[in-house]
């Protein structure tokens, strides 16, 4: 759980990169964060059995299954039951970290587009927007002709969470759906888990509506 | 065998183990020549002639929206840029001490993007703005606070150790410029005359936490304080980058900086400023708002140029012949390298001059 | 810290200018202070295991050896007055006494081990029974944390306990003399689990510069380097991802998996091991021999007689012959005899020790029903192939082309075949999915994942398969070459200046070829954790 957390915790701290010069370096660890966690999700299931703990020794496998078992414990900070933290679109589902092109494809045309390249290196960083739907990419460290999803952002009204929540609703509408924040203060309310967070702004004029939303990885 | 002969034998095999691995790790090292030339910047400083009156320090919004070329041409002021992709603060920290070992400019400019950053971010970067120092215990200290959690101290010492691995990709330009690379920039400034209109440029997400890091300002009070220390007057700026977005929450703990130092602090991004200037972000940036080109870099120039005259009295250096020479050089190459580009764009449709 | 920490290699070449340049008489105190020195980077508080072990073996082997020459005295004492019989009873007696010294010994150094690598284990399995009987209550589990090498420089150290009670020799008298052979570094990581009577006179002699030892001991040094990074580390990824993502990975993947394992672990072991004698060579320390090209063995027998050879035989001396013989042995080998018949009676006590030593064996691997699991397959292959022997040798004088050199070539692929077989056990998160994936190998045709491109997509690029393919055949070669005698040898003798080359070459490989760094995770000896 550990590694998982450190990857996860590079990976975003790499992703504040991409508003670097313009472009990102990001990352090595967001990668092999996703494929670490995979490795540890799919053992976690078995993280009781004898064999998954105690083999923490020879095996890759048994070595994921160690990190594990503390992952139930690390999911306990999520507050409401129910809260999704990647965002679904035309039944697509936005996960942030991995890899972009199939998902901007199943989102139909956009709006408008913003190329982002990354200071002496290839790569590009991309906004698109679909009416009130940005979604940003950013090219991984490594390959940079994979694109990754780096954060989905609700602008306005016409979109909504996967719970129902959309700018303009109150903060009334956002507890009664999400429950009590992981983290809030006066101009956002936080909730996080397993390394993403979905994050609700609220308005500095009318500091009880939401002006926007965003769906993002979390620095540890 | 006498022991004599014994230790000479060992002497031998280690130099000559030590010289053959050194070839390699030259070999191996990039070279930044035809891609990713920005991996050079940092070590072309060396070559130049080290008498500048300005230093600008900080990311790509220096190296690529200032032109010394200009500033010498149009007011006779020396100035150097050492900037390199996503330079940090405390690399342009360390990269002032640096400088101060070769000489003492009137002033630093320091560009406060990277302000933005309290961590180490990229290995890729930290190597570009890193390696091509000379070393010195700036350069150390500089290694230790830049380094990722990948990183060893090590690597950086015998780079072999980090580059081992580009044996599969060994090419031309690694033999070519295997005793050293060629000059592919003007007294630290990276040179584009293409233009990409700035359309569409996003407005930021909000951020959940809008302070910068004790580490920034730490960085910061250090180079103040070097820079008072050496009667060096510290100039703030944000260069007129529309992309990545600059929050007025930043901006406001700049200023609240600056004038509580007594620094003076420019934002160029204030649209007031931008009107002087007169750019025009359809023509004169080369990617779209986050970088200006050669135009650009101008008549940015220009208006700062003027800036540093009438507050510090810059003087009018054109006259001096040595380094008169050294700008006649400097922008010899700076023209050819313009009429390249512009060549490159009119038969490829790009400034590097590849077929599509 | 393992081989392959950049503070290790610097540690090393500071130890060996060192050595050389102190006197004689103080150089096994140099490594005494090397090796608590490199035991605690591992962890400080590992140290006191390690200080519990060492004291107690030196007060309890010291205490058998004064008792063994009091009795010996009293023996000689009473020469005259005693029978036979008495003086036999009197040792039988004294024999006894110093056995419940030993027995101490081992029960406390081997509890300590048991509790803290197979307590977690251990409740885990009672928890589950307790469940299989519908108790709800649950022993508390508490998980130590294994100190690096642990089994290794236990076994080592009991198996000299056990040796200075069997009165092989006298007990070491030197309590900081005692402590370097327990906590020797080089031996810490990977092991081998040597032997008080072969490591002692080199450990404390004090050894001189020599310069072909060094040159030679310093080339197996870089040879096991360049087994271990360039190509143990470099398959690893593959290794990662073929038994993790088991959706994906069958069929013909398990095989593959079963090929890059078995490089994996063989680089991996055999160049930690090639290390560690290295650096004792350097030192002019003999280490034993761990290993003798163990993939050109003919049937497992031989494998296991050339594979981990240390812990084969430290369970053979310390383990199968004592179980082998003892009282209740003895008494079922009878009843079995008159009971069963002469050939069963014969057998049943072979079997019994040999499945009793597969079965420690299993769990000195790791505290895990998968370890266990491969213990006993490789005792029923073993028995199974012992059973078939008379078979064999039929089959052999029978078909004059079993006996040629290819028929040689096709048993030796056969046993490290199976070999490689039995150790996914160990490799797959457990058991039952280690049945299924090798399940998969026979209703899951797809041949085409090595030429469609597939194999890229294991972690692996095209300059790994590069190195990893010459670095293959390069093993290869060393262990034919290897097998008229030392190679490194035969060329220094030919050439010194071919010699240096060679050093120089293989440091330079090392360096450009392996797999460390950015991009490639240093991942730990697999054997250290044992």
């Amino acid at each position: 759980m550990n590694k998982k957390i450190v990857c996860a915790a590079l990976a975003a701290m790499m992703l504040t990169g991409l508003t670097a010069c313009g472009g990102d370096d990001s990352s090595s660890a967001a990668d092999s964060s996703s494929s670490v966690a995979a490795g540890a999700d799919s053992s976690a299931a078995d993280s009781t059995a004898p064999a998954a703990s105690a083999a923490d020794s020879t095996a890759p496998a048994a070595t994921a299954a160690s990190d594990a078992p503390a992952d139930s414990e690390s999911s306990t900070d999520a507050a409401a039951g129910a809260i999704t933290y990647d965002y679904v679109a035309n039944g697509m589902k936005i996960v942030v970290g991995e890899p972009a092109d199939e998902i901007i494809a199943s989102l139909g045309t956009y709006d408008k587009v913003f190329e982002a390249p990354s200071c002496a290196y290839t790569g590009t960083s991309m906004y698109y927007t679909f009416g009130g739907l940005q979604v940003v990419t950013y090219p991984d460290e490594h390959d940079q002709t994979l694109n990754r999803i780096y954060e989905v952002d609700l602008l306005d009204s016409t979109v909504a969470t996967n719970e129902g929540i959309k700018v303009g609703d109150t903060y009334d509408d956002l507890i009664a759906k999400y429950g009590t924040p992981t983290q809030e203060t006066s101009v956002f309310a936080m909730y996080k888990a397993d390394g993403k967070a979905v994050e609700f702004f609220f308005d500095e004029k009318n500091p009880d509506v939401i002006k926007e939303i965003v769906y993002t990885i979390i620095i540890v | 065998m006498g022991k004599k002969k014994v230790i000479l034998a060992g002497a031998a095999m280690v130099v000559s183990a030590g010289v053959l691995l050194a070839a390699v790790q030259r070999l191996l090292q990039p070279k930044y020549m035809t891609d990713v030339v920005e991996g050079n910047l940092i070590a072309d400083y060396y070559n130049t002639g080290m008498d500048h009156d300005v230093l600008f320090i900080g990311d790509c919004e220096c190296y690529e929206n200032f032109s010394p070329v200009e500033l010498w041409e149009k007011y006779g002021i020396s100035s150097t840029i050492r900037g390199s992709a996503q330079q940090l603060i405390w690399q342009s920290y360390y990269l002032l001490e640096d400088t101060l070992r070769y000489e003492k400019p009137d002033v630093v400019v320091f560009n406060v993007l990277s302000m933005k950053y309290g961590e180490p971010q990229s290995e890729a970067y930290n190597r570009m703005s890193i390696e091509g120092m000379r070393w010195s215990k700036s350069k150390v200290d500089c290694i230790k606070a830049s380094m990722t959690e990948e990183e060893s101290f090590l690597s950086y010492v015998f780079p072999i150790l980090r580059y081992h691995s580009r044996w599969s990709e060994i090419n031309s330009d690694d033999f070519k410029y295997f005793f050293g690379a060629e000059p592919n920039f003007f007294s630290g400034y990276y040179l584009r005359a293409d233009a990409k209109p700035a359309e569409n440029v996003p407005t930021g997400t909000p951020l959940t936490d809008y302070s910068f890091s004790d580490t920034c300002w730490n960085y910061l009070d250090k180079m103040m304080s070097l820079c008072a220390k050496n009667d060096i007057q510290l100039v703030l700026i944000k260069a007129p980058s529309l992309y990545p977005y600059w929050y007025d929450e930043w901006d406001r703990q700049i200023r609240d900086y600056a004038e509580k130092y007594h620094l003076p602090y420019i934002n160029f991004l204030d649209e007031d400023i931008q009107a002087q200037i007169g750019i025009d972000y359809n023509t004169d940036t080369y990617d779209a708002g986050l970088h200006l080109n050669v135009y650009g870099a101008e008549k940015l120039s220009d208006w700062f140029g003027e800036y540093l005259v009438d507050r510090y009295g810059l003087a009018d250096r054109s006259g001096e012949k040595k380094l008169a020479e050294e700008w006649a050089g400097i922008k010899e190459r700076y023209d050819a390298e313009i009429r390249r580009q512009l060549e490159n764009l009119e038969k490829y449709g790009n400034v590097k001059g590849e077929a599509q | 810290m393992l081989f392959t920490d950049s503070i290790f290699i610097i540690g090393l070449i500071a130890l060996f200018i060192v050595y050389f340049s102190v006197p004689k008489r103080v150089r096994w105190m140099l490594l005494l202070i090397g090796s608590i020195g490199f035991y605690a980077y591992s962890g400080p508080w590992n140290l006191i295991y390690m200080f519990v072990t060492a004291l107690s073996t030196f007060l309890i082997t010291n205490r058998i050896s004064s008792m063994t020459r009091k009795a010996k005295d009293e023996v000689s004492a009473h020469k005259s007055e005693w029978s036979r019989d008495e003086k036999k009873a009197f040792k039988e007696k004294a024999k006894k006494k110093r056995f419940r010294w030993l027995v101490l010994c081992l029960l406390l150094n081997f509890g300590m081990l048991a509790v803290i690598k197979y307590g977690a284990f251990t409740m885990h399995n009672v928890n589950t029974v307790i469940g299989w009987f519908g108790g709800s209550q649950k022993l508390p589990v508490h998980r130590f944390l294994l100190p690096m090498g642990m089994s290794f420089y236990l076994f080592q150290t009991m198996g000299y306990a056990i040796d200075v009670y069997r009165e092989k020799y006298e007990a070491e008298k030197n309590f900081a003399k005692l402590s370097l052979f327990v906590s020797f570094f080089p031996q810490l990581i990977q092991g081998p689990i040597s032997r008080y009577d072969d490591l002692s006179k080199g450990l404390y002699a004090g050894n001189g510069f020599d310069a072909k030892r060094v040159m030679l001991g310093i080339q197996r040094i870089l040879w096991g380097y360049f087994k271990k990074v360039a190509l143990a580390d470099r398959v690893m990824p593959a290794v990662t991802a073929l038994i993790s993502n088991t959706d994906e990975h069958q069929g013909m993947y398990v095989l593959l998996g079963i090929l890059y394992y078995s490089l994996r672990i063989y680089a991996d072991f055999t160049g930690g091991i090639d290390i560690t004698i290295g650096i004792g060579q350097v030192l002019g320390i003999p280490i034993a021999e761990n290993f003798q090209r163990p993939f050109f063995s003919k049937n497992i027998t031989e494998y296991w007689r050339r594979w981990h050879i240390t812990l084969g035989t430290w369970f053979k001396d310390y383990l199968f012959y004592p179980v082998s013989v003892c009282q209740p042995m003895l008494k079922l080998s009878k009843w079995s005899r008159d009971k069963l018949g002469k050939s069963v009676g014969k057998y049943l006590p072979v079997y019994i020790s040999t499945i009793a030593v597969w079965f420690v064996t299993g769990l000195w691997h790791g505290a895990a029903w998968n370890f266990i699991v491969w213990g006993l397959m490789n005792a029923v292959v073993i028995l199974i192939s012992e059973r078939l022997t008379p078979l064999y040798t039929k089959f052999h004088k029978k078909h004059a082309w079993s006996n040629t050199r290819a028929y040689d070539g096709f048993m030796a692929l056969r046993t490290t075949f199976l070999m490689g077989l039995l150790r996914m056990f160990d490799c797959y998160l457990d058991v039952p999915l280690t049945f299924k994936m090798f399940g998969t190998m026979f209703y899951k045709w797809n041949p085409q994942v090595l030429w469609n491109g597939s194999l890229m997509k294991l972690g692996l690029g095209k300059p790994d398969y590069i190195v990893l393919g010459a670095g293959v055949l390069l093993l290869f070669i060393a262990s034919l070459l290897g097998r008229r005698g030392s190679v490194r040898e035969r060329l220094y003798d030919k050439s010194k200046f071919l010699s240096c080359c060679l050093t120089v070459a293989l440091l330079l490989i090392v360096v450009v070829f392996g797999a460390y760094g950015i991009g490639y995770d240093s991942s730990q000896f697999i054997y250290n954790q044992f």
